[in-house]
C-alpha cells in the first residue's frame, strides 16, 4: 500500500521566484491497484511522481510505501528504487549501452546480485515486455524500433523487480499500433506482477479504460479521486481545469443535454453503444 | 494543373553490408497523387508505413530512385531546381528540440530568410509578420528552452513561414505535445491553410485527419486508400486491418447500426451523431 500524507514540496524556497508545485497532497493506493493521473501540463503530474521514487525529497509530508516512509533522510536510496521504478517520458532516450542485455542489467548490477541472478532478471524482463530474449539480447538497443526501443527501457526498470511500476506517458509520440501494444504490455505485466501500476496519460479513453482509481491534479493540489466513472461524472469541474471527458462519455453528455435518459457513466464505445440502443429498444 | 505531381514514385534507403555491398530497402513502393494549390491534405499511416519518406521526398529533401515528383511543374530531381522546390515548399518535422538553432526565438526565425541573402528591413518584416501569424509575437526575445512543447513548435512553423512558401508539409508535427500543444499546432495549420497556404499534415491521430480536405492512407509504402476525411473514416474495417482507428464518433455509429439503430452512413463527427441520435430517437 502506498499512503501519501501532506505532501508539499516548494521549489526556490524563500527565494523571489518560489513556487509551490505540490500542495498538500493525500491520497492512498491500495496493494494490486491500476492508477491512472491525469493533469494540465505543468500541474505538478511529474513532480508527484519524481517524489514516489525519492528523486525529488518533499518540502514536507511524507509517502509511506509498504511500511517504510521512503521520504525519511535514513532510507536509503537503493532500497526506494527496489520499491519503486519509475519509467521516464521517452525512456528510449537514455538508452546507452552496445547491446540490450547489457542496457537491461544496468540496474540490477549495481544492486549488488550475483552474476546468474542478473542473468535471470535480465530474461525475465526482456520477456516480460514481450521481446524474443534470444533474439534481440546481443543486437545494439538503437537497431531496434521506436516501440521496441521503449520496451527495452521499461525492461530496464523491471529488473530491479520494483513493487511499484510508474510510467510516465508510457505512449507518448507512439503511432495506433505501438500505442495499444505497449499498454496492453503494461497491462500484462500489472496482471502477472500484482503490482501497483501508476500511468500518466493524456489519452482519457486509457485512462477511463483501464484504472480503478483516478487522480486528477490542478495547480499542484490534488482535486479529485475516485474510480473513473465517478471522476468522468464530473464534467464541468474537469472542462474548467482544461481537461475532456473520454470519447465516449463526450457523445453520451451531449445526448443527455438533448434530453435523452442515459446513464452518466459510460466510459466506452462499447458501453456507450449498449446503452444508446437500449434507449431504442434494440 | 496540380501544385503537387507524384508519378509512380518509389523511393528505396541503401544501406551497406558487412563487405561493404549495397542493400536496398524499398520505403515506398509506386504511388502517384496530385496535391491542388491552398488544400489541406492528411497522410495517415503506421510508423514504416512510407509516410514520412513521401514527405521528404515532396521538396527534395530524398529524391525518387525511380518516378518523378513535380512542385509547381518543378521536377525535384534536376538539380537547377532544387533551390526553387525548397523555396516553394517548406517542412516543419516532429521534434520541436531538434529544429530550433538560436538562443533567442527572433534569431531563429530569420534564419532561414538570412540564409536566402534578403534585406535586413525585409527579414524583419517577414520575421514579425511570421511570429504574429503563430500568436508568438510576444515571446520574439525569449529564450526558445523556456516555451512549452507547442509553443517551440509554433516557433518552428514561424520559422518556415518566414521562408514564404506556397506550401509547408508537416511531419507529425504534433506526435510530442499534450492535448493544448497539438490543439494550437493543428489550429495554425488550419489558419494558414485558410489564407492561401498549400498544407500537407502527417500525423497518426485520426481526429486531425478528420480536419483535412483530403486524406491519403498509407501502408507498406504504397497508398492504401485516398478520399475526403469522411469516404475514408467510412471504411472503418478496413482501417482497422491497417492497425488505424477510427474517431469515437465513426465506431460508435456504426455499433449502432449492427444494432440495428437506424444512424445514416456518413458520420464523422460527435456533433453529427448527436444530430442523428436525436433525429432518429424523435420518429
Amino acid at each position: 500500500m502506498i499512503e501519501v500524507k501532506n505532501l508539499t514540496h516548494v521549489y526556490n524556497e524563500g527565494l523571489p521566484h518560489e513556487t509551490t508545485a505540490l500542495d498538500d497532497i493525500s491520497f492512498r493506493i491500495e496493494d494490486g491497484s491500476f492508477v491512472g493521473i491525469i493533469g494540465h501540463t505543468g500541474s505538478g503530474k511529474s513532480t508527484l511522481l519524481q517524489h514516489l521514487n525519492g528523486l525529488l525529497k518533499p518540502s514536507s509530508g511524507t509517502i509511506v510505501i509498504d511500511g517504510v516512509d521512503i521520504t525519511d533522510s535514513h532510507t536509503k536510496m537503493l532500497d526506494i528504487r527496489r520499491k519503486v521504478g519509475l519509467v521516464f517520458q521517452y525512456p528510449e532516450y537514455q538508452l546507452f549501452e552496445e547491446t540490450v542485455a547489457k542496457d537491461v542489467a544496468f540496474g540490477p548490477s549495481n544492486l549488488g546480485l550475483g552474476q546468474e541472478e542478473i542473468d535471470e532478471r535480465v530474461r525475465r524482463s526482456i520477456e516480460l515486455v514481450g521481446l524474443d530474449y534470444n533474439h534481440v539480447k546481443d543486437t545494439s538497443p538503437f537497431e531496434l524500433s521506436g516501440g521496441q526501443k521503449r520496451r527495452v527501457a521499461i525492461a530496464g526498470v523491471l529488473a530491479m523487480e520494483p513493487e511499484v511500476l510508474v510510467l510516465d506517458e508510457p505512449t507518448a509520440g507512439l503511432n495506433p499500433k505501438a500505442h495499444f501494444d505497449i499498454l496492453k504490455m503494461v497491462q500484462d505485466i500489472h496482471v502477472r506482477e500484482h503490482n501497483i501500476t501508476i500511468f500518466v496519460s493524456h489519452n482519457m479513453n486509457d485512462i477511463a479504460r483501464m484504472s480503478d482509481q483516478v487522480l486528477v491534479i490542478h495547480k499542484g493540489r490534488l482535486a479529485m479521486n475516485g474510480t473513473p466513472a465517478e471522476v468522468f461524472a464530473r464534467e464541468e469541474e474537469l472542462k474548467s481545469m482544461g481537461l475532456a471527458l473520454p470519447e465516449a462519455t463526450e457523445i453520451i453528455s451531449q445526448l443527455r443535454r438533448e434530453g435523452m435518459d442515459l446513464p452518466q457513466d459510460c466510459l466506452t464505445v462499447d458501453q456507450a453503444a449498449e446503452a444508446i440502443a437500449a434507449v431504442f429498444g434494440k | 494543373m496540380s501544385f503537387i505531381r507524384v508519378e509512380n514514385l518509389v523511393y528505396d534507403y541503401i544501406k551497406t553490408d558487412e563487405g561493404g555491398a549495397p542493400i536496398a530497402s524499398r520505403a515506398i513502393k509506386g504511388v502517384s497523387f496530385n496535391i491542388e494549390r491552398g488544400s489541406f491534405t492528411a497522410i495517415i499511416g503506421q510508423n514504416g508505413s512510407g509516410k514520412s519518406t513521401l514527405a521528404k521526398n515532396l521538396n527534395g529533401l530524398l529524391l525518387p530512385t525511380e518516378g518523378k515528383v513535380c512542385i509547381d511543374g518543378l521536377d525535384t530531381s534536376v538539380p537547377e531546381n532544387v533551390w526553387n522546390v525548397r523555396q516553394k515548399v517548406a517542412m516543419v518535422f516532429q521534434n520541436p528540440d531538434n529544429q530550433i538553432v538560436s538562443a533567442i526565438v527572433e534569431d531563429d526565425v530569420a534564419f532561414g530568410p538570412e540564409n536566402l541573402g534578403i534585406d535586413p528591413a525585409e527579414i524583419r518584416r517577414r520575421v514579425d509578420s511570421a511570429l504574429d501569424g503563430v500568436e508568438m509575437g510576444d515571446y520574439k526575445e525569449k529564450a526558445p528552452h523556456m516555451l512549452s512543447g507547442g509553443q517551440k513548435q509554433r516557433i518552428a512553423i514561424a520559422g518556415a513561414v518566414a521562408m514564404e512558401p506556397e506550401c509547408i508539409v508537416f511531419d507529425e508535427p504534433t506526435a510530442m505535445l499534450d492535448p493544448k500543444g497539438r490543439r494550437e499546432v493543428l489550429g495554425i495549420a488550419r489558419d494558414l491553410n485558410s489564407k492561401g497556404m498549400t498544407v500537407v499534415f502527417i500525423t497518426h491521430f485520426m481526429e486531425e485527419a478528420a480536419c483535412a480536405d483530403h486524406v491519403i492512407v498509407m501502408d507498406g509504402g504504397l497508398i492504401k486508400m485516398e478520399g475526403t476525411p469522411r469516404e475514408v473514416f467510412s471504411r472503418e474495417e478496413e482501417l482497422v486491418s491497417l492497425s488505424l482507428g477510427v474517431p469515437a464518433a465513426v465506431q460508435l455509429a456504426s455499433r449502432l447500426r449492427k444494432r440495428g439503430v437506424e444512424i445514416p452512413e456518413g458520420i464523422l463527427t460527435d456533433e453529427e451523431l448527436v444530430r442523428a441520435i436525436t433525429e432518429a430517437k424523435a420518429e
